[in-house]
């Protein structure tokens, strides 16, 4: 659960938590397509250090590295998958690298950005408000599912249940008793809520009205403008299949 | 036969927050303890420790005599069994048989069907015995989460918030099991708001306030501190301001029960 921790808002007063979350969303976006379209060390590793300086600014570079730590078993897993099929350093490095790269364009993004400012700014795309808050909800509600997590397996744990334990696809079903408590109860809440939504009259008026609206300042402007600009150079590199060193060559 | 002991314990969370500061207290095999306190006063990490899913930051627990560092939380809990204070919080089989064996076939019990069959009449859940544990009552729920420990006998049982959201029955039935529990030789801790279940079912007290111990000792002579109670924000039983006022100064613990109490009642009545 160690890993969820760096997708959980915390406040912030900082260059980067102030921006809007749309061009935030923009950037971050950017980024992951860069990452997808083009495997290649040596400009994963200049993505890497843009988002290192993003978290910096942030002050989330603690949040980020604690969930980078709960990552390492995948990490590990891609490297031995790469060393398995290609026998190459190089490419089990890149492909990791790549997962982190992806990973943590979320993590920045999710870090920086409040749920509501993200709920508010998909309304503000046109998103009908229904859809916005189910979003907004899911996110909020991960700290909650993965602290139920954790008390689940403490549960577990007490009546002799040992994950460390056993064969892979042992360890695999010791995850049983723990997953289904927590979608149990995570159902169970989905319809305390719609009943309580419901008694506050959530969806009375179809239309409705904000106290915050969120406004585009010149800064959140160039990061859109930079982030477009990234995006529509990697879609046409990628479609054009244009090489350019240290990029994709 | 356990004990139980801390010894100068601290736990700090992962966010700076001082649970404990330096808890020290020992609990000796057969005992029955009330752990009291105001919401976040460490009760909970406190029997966490206790079980080993939390280790102290600073000191020691120890539970006969071996640190909590060194064993593992099934090593401990084959020993110090722990309930939690929401029962859905482990429900995951589809039967209430099911559910009980789990421990059992964890700890690698041979007679399991033997010791489910024991559980079950324990207490008093037979005949839902292939039914869904979601299914049944909070009370059932509580008892269900309860038996399932129970199942492998731990010398020790150390239970959440039992009585949260029982109703009179409920918890009638509950004190009944749990001095059950503690005739056949276990130690029984629990954590409790509830001021007259406390009195009814355990012996000793222990205060928390802020992560200190701020009493402990008998049930009686804690509850008619009215000091003390007060500063962890706990109310005493009513029946103590009341035969405080009628000028008893000497508590006994059947002072804290119906029966004792109206003698003196009446007799004060006739003065």
């Amino acid at each position: 659960m160690m890993a969820l921790e760096g997708f959980r808002f915390r406040r912030g007063e900082s260059f980067i938590h102030r921006s809007d979350p749309r061009a935030k969303f923009l950037l971050s976006f950017a980024f992951m397509m860069m990452a997808i379209a083009f495997v290649k060390l040596e400009f994963l590793l200049l993505i890497f250090t843009i988002q290192i300086a993003i978290l910096a600014n942030g002050r989330c570079l603690k949040d980020w590295l604690r969930s980078l730590k709960g990552l390492i078993p995948l990490i590990i897993l891609i490297i031995a998958a790469q060393l398995l099929v290609s026998w190459s350093w190089v490419s089990a490095a890149t492909y990791s690298l790549r997962f982190v790269v992806i990973t943590s364009t979320m993590s920045w993004f999710l870090l920086t950005t409040s749920p509501d400012d993200l709920g508010l700014s998909l309304e503000q795309v046109g998103l009908p408000s229904d859809i916005s808050f189910a979003f907004t909800m899911a996110i909020r509600f991960v700290p909650v599912i993965s602290q139920e997590f954790q008390s689940v397996y403490d549960a577990q744990r007490s009546r002799g249940l040992e994950l460390e334990k056993g064969s892979f696809i042992q360890r695999i079903r010791k995850y049983v008793p723990i997953i289904v408590p927590v979608f149990i109860e995570t159902i169970r809440r989905t319809y305390e809520i719609a009943d309580a939504m419901e008694v506050r009259a959530f969806g009375a008026k179809p239309k409705r009205t904000r106290l915050n609206t969120l406004i585009m300042r010149p800064s959140d402007w160039a990061i859109s403008l930079i982030a477009v600009l990234l995006l529509v150079g990697t879609v046409c590199l990628y479609l054009f299949n244009i090489k350019v060193p240290l990029i994709n060559v | 036969m356990v004990e139980i002991e801390a010894k100068d314990v601290w736990y700090s969370y992962r966010h700076g927050i001082d649970a404990l500061r330096g808890v020290s207290l020992k609990i000796e095999s057969g005992e029955r303890v009330a752990i009291m306190g105001e919401n976040g006063a460490g009760k909970t990490t406190l029997i966490k420790l206790f079980n080993g899913l939390l280790k102290p930051t600073k000191g020691e627990v120890l539970i006969d005599k071996i640190s909590t560092r060194n064993i593992s939380v099934a090593q401990i809990s084959r020993k110090v069994g722990m309930v939690f204070q929401k029962p859905e919080n482990q429900f995951f089989a589809e039967t209430v048989e099911e559910e009980i064996a789990f421990g059992l076939r964890n700890f690698g019990f041979k007679d399991i069907s033997k010791r489910v069959d024991e559980a079950l009449a324990f207490a008093s859940l037979e005949r839902y015995r292939g039914k869904s544990p979601f299914s049944l009552s909070g009370g059932e729920k509580k008892r269900l989460a309860i038996a399932t420990v129970m199942a492998w006998e731990p010398d020790a049982l150390l239970i959440d918030e039992p009585t949260i959201g029982q109703d009179l029955s409920q918890k009638v039935h509950l004190a009944t099991f749990l001095r059950d529990i503690s005739s056949r030789g276990k130690t029984v801790v629990i954590i409790t708001h509830d001021v007259d279940f406390a009195a009814e079912t355990c012996e000793r007290a222990v205060l928390l306030s802020k992560g200190v111990v701020v009493g402990d000792g008998k049930i009686e002579q804690i509850f008619s501190n009215l000091e003390l109670m007060e500063s962890a924000s706990l109310l005493p039983p009513m029946i103590v301001p009341l035969l405080r006022r009628l000028g008893v100064k000497e508590f006994t613990k059947g002072l804290l029960g119906i029966d004792e109490a109206e003698k003196l009642i009446v007799q004060a009545a006739k003065r």
